[in-house]
């Protein structure tokens, strides 16, 4: 009878677990595709797997309507919810994952409205694409794979990263700190309106290309060649600059924003 | 018919150098044959008179002039064949030079031959590796290949199909905007002016439809004055994009 009661409690506490997180195998997973509209925040970590959990900005706030969710969830009791955008296999997560070859489909099923926050964490070398939709922001750190983000108004903020990445926002500003600059293959960040913050390594081996209408800030030695000829119309100014002797390109482009490249 | 065998075989009897059967035929038949006799004494005094005759010798003088003019002549002809014989190794020297020349020749040629598929097959397999690249998974491998077709000509009309594809339906607005800014290079092409023109009407990204602004702006694109227009009257437009347009649209028209 005991070891029933605690078998009894074992499984309820995983099961309580699982509500709070979910996790799914990574094996043969070389690229993950998440697309959601709220605040994603995603975090390297010493994992093989994918671990999703909430991450409500207000805990106090959950915490209140605790009472609530209590009678939702009795209200939902026998119930499934379904989506139009695929099939929930998270557990009740509202997410649908699908693997297709060596690349894993994360993608939200509930609306902006009802997120409050995601957050994942994904072994760190693991590439990664993530799209915030409309209104979501992206916040990430310690990956050394290759990075792709793109969100319309939220904010991009990167740490210790080293790239490859390539992110665009519309309105959104961009902060990214990287670690080290990987070789391999073009840096591209790019905005329409917002600024720009990219801090480098000091030794960063780089062909630069910076454009925009704004201003930029670098305590990096630029050689700045003097113009001649026709002005510029449209208003579009490059700066192309080697750092150390060149290595990969990285392309900042901000349309309207000032860019800020800091030597650390 | 016997006499005239017997005639035939005279000289040798008289010289004594006919076989013994010979020989006793011979005078068997001078015993009986008149006629053959008198042969006999006819080939006896030529032989005779052959005999008699004394032999011309030539007189030593006649071996010193030849030996004088043999010298003469040499000493004339020696001049002559000293020219001749370098001449004649100039010409074979010539002769081996030119096959060497030819050989060498033929080497470099089909090395240069085959340089030359050689980079065009390179070019071609760079060509494939760049198209192969466009459809890479990767936003950033993507981005490289789009500006890796930079060098390519206005002639690989692939090379440009696939930088429109990507204008048109990459998912990432990086690539979209890089193969744009690519594709401005080769807006000699009217496919491209189009595809620049079309991307301008259907592509949502504010930073592609910038971009898309400011390169059409600079190819002096006038067709684009309508789209761009569109643009400004679209209430869904954002106002930073609105202002792009009216900092572009003035230069074209």
């Amino acid at each position: 009878m005991k070891k029933i009661l605690i078998l009894l409690l074992f499984v309820t506490s995983i099961v309580s677990a699982q509500k709070k997180e979910f996790k799914y195998s990574l094996s043969g997973i070389k690229k993950i595709v998440l697309e959601s509209g709220t605040r994603i925040v995603l975090t390297a970590g010493n994992t093989t797997e994918l671990v999703l959990s909430d991450n409500a900005n207000n805990h106090k706030t959950y915490e209140r309507d605790e009472h609530k969710e209590k009678l939702k969830e009795d209200k939902r009791k026998g119930l499934t919810a379904i989506y139009p955008g695929g099939k929930d296999n998270t557990d009740g997560f509202g997410f649908s994952i699908t693997k297709e070859g060596n690349v894993l489909y994360v993608t939200d099923l509930k609306s902006t409205y009802q997120r409050h926050g995601i957050k994942l964490v994904l072994p760190k070398t693991m590439n990664i694409s993530a799209n915030a939709g409309t209104l979501g922001s992206i916040s990430l750190e310690g990956f050394t794979g290759e990075v792709e983000v793109a969100t319309n108004v939220g904010r991009i903020e990167m740490k210790n990263v080293t790239g490859p990445i390539t992110a665009n926002t519309s309105v959104g500003k961009i902060d990214i700190d990287f670690d080290k600059v990987s070789q391999t293959s073009p840096i591209t960040i790019s905005s329409s309106v917002s600024e720009i913050d990219v801090a480098l390594p000091a030794d960063t081996k780089a062909d630069i290309e910076l454009r925009t209408q704004g201003t930029v800030y670098t305590n990096f030695d630029f050689d700045i060649p003097t113009k001649k000829g026709m002005p510029n119309v449209s208003g579009r100014k490059t700066i192309n600059s080697k750092l150390n002797n060149g290595g990969v390109k990285i392309y900042i482009k901000s349309s309207m924003g000032n860019i800020y490249l800091r030597k650390k | 018919m016997k006499c005239n065998h017997i005639q035939n075989k005279l000289i040798g009897f008289l010289e004594n150098s006919l076989s013994e059967v010979a020989n006793s035929e011979v005078k068997e038949h001078l015993k009986s044959c008149t006629n053959c006799n008198k042969e006999l004494e006819d080939v006896k005094s030529f032989l005779n008179i052959l005999d008699n005759q004394k032999t011309e010798i030539p007189s030593n003088n006649l071996r010193d002039n030849f030996n004088k003019m043999l010298a003469s002549e040499m000493a004339n002809a020696s001049p002559k064949v000293i020219p001749l014989k370098p001449q004649q190794d100039w010409k074979s020297y010539l002769k081996v030079a030119a096959s060497i020349v030819i050989v060498i020749g033929a080497f470099l040629f089909g090395k240069h031959q085959s340089n030359i598929t050689k980079i065009a097959s390179v070019k071609n397999e760079h060509k494939e590796q760049v198209l192969a690249l466009l459809e890479n998974t990767s936003a950033s491998k993507r981005i490289l290949a789009v500006t890796n077709a930079e060098e390519f000509t206005k002639k690989d009309t692939k090379i440009i199909e696939a930088l429109i594809n990507r204008l048109f339906f990459d998912k990432n607005a990086n690539v979209r905007s890089a193969a744009a800014e690519t594709l401005a290079k080769f807006s000699s092409e009217i496919i491209v002016r189009d595809a620049l023109i079309k991307a301008l009407e259907t592509d949502k990204n504010t930073t592609v439809q910038i971009e898309l602004i400011q390169i059409l702006a600079k190819i002096q694109e006038k067709r684009a004055i309508e789209s761009m227009k569109k643009l400004l009257e679209n209430e869904e437009t954002p106002q930073y994009v609105k202002q792009q347009v009216e900092l572009n649209l003035p230069s074209l028209l």
